[in-house]
C-alpha cells in the first residue's frame, strides 16, 4: 500500500469537504489567522487563497493540535457572529487536528527539514492588485499593457482594428489575474509576455511594456 | 492643415500649433511632444498611441477624438471640450484638466494620477479600473463642483485623493480602493459602495443617503455628520470609526463590526443592527429609538444618555456597559 498515497487521499477528502461548508469564509479567516497571526478584514483577499494552501499553511506553521485549538479559541473570543465562528473553528480542529498525525507523510519536505522553511505557496489570486496596476501604469501606457497581455493570452489584437468589443469586455485587473493565474513562474510570464511582443505591430514598444509588466510582477513568484 | 504638414512642421523645430484645425486627422503613434494645440479644433481626430507629454489643449475641441492609450503625462487640458473622447487605457498622469467638460467619455483603465480635476464634467463617463490616485477634485471658489454623476468607477483606484464636494450620486464603486480619500461633503446618494476599501476614508458631511457599502472595509473611516438614511451597512468593519452626528435613521448595520466606533449624538432611530459587534462602542447622547439591536454584543459600550425609548434589546449582550443613567450593567 502506498502511504503518501493515502495521506494526500485524505487531505483532498478534507478540502472537498470544508469547501462545501457554509462557513468557508470563516474557515479561510481563521485558518489565516491561526498561521500567520493577523485578522484578515478585507473579504476580497480572503477569498482569494486556496483551502488547500491555507491548510498546508497552517500544518506548517502550527506546530500540534493543542496549540491550533489554544489559537483559535482566543481568537474566536473576541470576534462578532461568535456562533458561527465557534463552529467554524469546531470544524477545523475535528478536521485538520486529526491530521497532525500524519504531518509528516502530508509535507515531507517541510517537516524534515529542520531549516529553512519552504516557500508559501503561490496564492490564487494577486494579493494586492491595485498597487501592481499602479506600479506597471506608472512607466507604460495602460492601453499598450492591456493589448500586450490580452494577445499573449487569447489572440493577437491590433489597436488599428476597429471592433474593439472583445477587448472591451475586460478592464486591466481581469487581464493581470488571468496572466498571474496563467503562468507559474516569473520566467514563464516574461517568455509568455516577450514572444507576443515580437511578433507585435509596434515590436519596440511592445518588448519595453513587456519589461515593465515583468519586472513589476517577478516578486508575486517565489522562484 | 494635413496631418503630414504637421509632422514635418513639427519636425523643423516649430511647436506652437494653437488654434489650427485637424479635424478628424490620423494622428496614430505620432510623437508631438510638448506641442502646443491650444484653441485647436480636434473633433474626432486620432491620436490612439501618440506620445503628447507635456503638450498643451487648453481650450481645444477634443470632442469624440480617440486618445487611447496615449501618452499625456504633464500636458494641460484647461477647459478643453472632450466630451466622448476615447481615452481608453491613456496615460494621464499629473494633467491639467481644470474645468474640463467631458462628459460620456471612454476612461477605463487611464491613468490619472496627481491629475487636477477640479471643476470637471465627468458625468456618465466609464472610469472602470481607472487610476485616480492622489487627484486633486476637490471644490473651487467662484466654479462649480466636479460632477462624476452615474460614473462607472467599479475597481476604480482612489486612494488618497481629495474629492470634497464631488457629485457622485448614482454612481458604481464596486470593488473600488477609497483608503485615506478625502470625500468631505461628496454626494454619494445611491451609490454602490459593495466591497469597498474606505479604511481611514473621510466622508465627513457626505450625503449617503440609500447608498450600499456592504462587505466594505471601512476601518477608521470617518462619518461625522454624514447622511447614511436608509443606507446598507451590513456585513461591514467599522472598528475604530468616527460615525459622531451621523444620520444612521432606518440603515441596515447587521453582521458588522462597530469595534470601539465613536457614534456620539449619532441618530439610529428604526436602524437594524442585527448580530453586530459594537463593543466599546460609544453611544453618548446617541438616539436609538425603535432601533433594533437584537443579538449584538454592547460589551464595554458607553450609552450615557442615549435615548433607548422603543430600542428592541433582546438577547443583547450588555456585560460592563455604562447605560443611559450613568450605571453600569453587570
Amino acid at each position: 500500500m502506498n502511504t503518501s498515497m493515502d495521506t494526500f487521499d485524505i487531505l483532498d477528502e478534507v478540502v472537498a469537504d470544508m469547501e462545501n461548508d457554509d462557513n468557508l469564509l470563516r474557515i479561510k479567516r481563521l485558518l489565516l489567522y491561526a498561521s500567520r497571526g493577523e485578522w484578515a478584514k478585507n473579504v476580497d483577499e480572503v477569498v482569494c487563497y486556496g483551502l488547500r494552501q491555507l491548510i498546508e499553511e497552517v500544518l506548517v506553521n502550527v506546530p500540534d493540535a493543542d496549540t491550533l485549538k489554544r489559537s483559535l479559541a482566543e481568537q474566536v473570543r473576541n470576534l462578532n457572529s461568535r456562533p458561527e465562528y465557534v463552529e467554524s473553528a469546531d470544524s477545523i480542529i475535528g478536521t485538520i487536528g486529526f491530521l497532525y498525525p500524519m504531518r509528516e507523510q502530508i509535507l515531507p519536505k517541510v517537516v524534515k527539514q529542520d531549516t529553512p522553511p519552504a516557500p508559501t505557496p503561490k496564492p490564487e489570486f494577486i494579493p494586492h492588485p491595485f498597487d501592481l496596476r499602479s506600479e506597471i501604469c506608472r512607466n507604460a501606457s495602460p492601453l499598450q499593457v492591456k493589448i500586450l497581455i490580452f494577445s499573449t493570452l487569447y489572440h493577437p489584437f491590433s489597436p488599428r482594428e476597429r471592433d474593439w468589443s472583445e477587448l472591451n469586455k475586460y478592464d486591466l485587473d481581469d487581464l493581470l489575474q488571468a496572466l498571474y493565474q496563467a503562468c507559474n513562474s516569473a520566467q514563464e510570464v516574461k517568455d509568455k509576455l516577450y514572444s507576443t511582443a515580437q511578433t507585435s505591430e509596434l515590436a519596440e514598444d511592445a518588448q519595453r511594456t513587456a519589461g515593465v509588466i515583468y519586472q513589476a510582477m517577478r516578486s508575486l513568484f517565489n522562484t | 492643415m494635413t496631418p503630414r504638414e504637421l509632422l514635418e512642421t513639427y519636425a523643423s523645430g516649430k511647436r506652437d500649433f494653437s488654434g489650427e484645425s485637424l479635424l478628424a486627422a490620423d494622428m496614430f503613434g505620432a510623437e508631438l511632444i510638448g506641442i502646443n494645440f491650444n484653441k485647436a479644433e480636434l473633433k474626432r481626430t486620432n491620436f490612439t498611441y501618440a506620445f503628447l507629454n507635456k503638450s498643451s489643449f487648453n481650450r481645444a475641441n477634443l470632442s469624440a477624438a480617440k486618445l487611447g492609450g496615449a501618452i499625456l503625462n504633464q500636458s494641460s487640458m484647461m477647459s478643453a471640450n472632450l466630451s466622448h473622447a476615447d481615452l481608453h487605457g491613456a496615460s494621464l498622469q499629473r494633467v491639467n484638466l481644470f474645468t474640463a467638460n467631458m462628459p460620456q467619455t471612454n476612461l477605463m483603465d487611464a491613468n490619472l494620477t496627481e491629475a487636477d480635476l477640479r471643476s470637471v464634467n465627468l458625468q456618465s463617463s466609464n472610469l472602470r479600473c481607472a487610476i485616480l490616485r492622489a487627484v486633486l477634485m476637490r471644490e473651487e471658489r467662484g466654479y462649480p463642483n466636479a460632477n462624476m454623476k452615474n460614473c462607472d468607477l467599479r475597481k476604480a483606484d482612489l486612494r488618497g485623493g481629495n474629492f470634497s464636494g464631488v457629485d457622485l450620486s448614482g454612481s458604481d464603486l464596486t470593488g473600488a480602493d477609497l483608503s485615506e480619500a478625502t470625500l468631505s461633503r461628496v454626494d454619494l446618494q445611491g451609490c454602490n459602495l459593495s466591497h469597498v476599501n474606505m479604511r481611514g476614508t473621510i466622508f465627513s458631511e457626505a450625503n449617503m443617503a440609500g447608498a450600499i457599502l456592504t462587505n466594505s472595509d471601512g476601518d477608521g473611516a470617518n462619518f461625522t455628520r454624514a447622511n447614511l438614511d436608509q443606507a446598507d451597512l451590513s456585513q461591514c468593519n467599522f472598528s475604530r470609526s468616527n460615525f459622531s452626528k451621523a444620520k444612521l435613521t432606518g440603515a441596515n448595520m447587521t453582521y458588522s463590526v462597530f469595534y470601539q466606533a465613536l457614534m456620539v449624538g449619532a441618530d439610529l432611530s428604526r436602524a437594524r443592527v442585527l448580530t453586530s459587534n459594537l463593543t466599546q462602542v460609544s453611544l453618548v447622547d446617541a438616539y436609538l429609538v425603535r432601533a433594533v439591536l437584537d443579538g449584538s454584543d454592547l460589551t464595554e459600550a458607553v450609552l450615557t444618555r442615549a435615548e433607548i425609548t422603543g430600542t428592541s434589546m433582546v438577547d443583547v449582550i450588555l456585560t460592563g456597559a455604562t447605560m443611559p443613567d450613568g450605571k453600569i450593567s453587570a
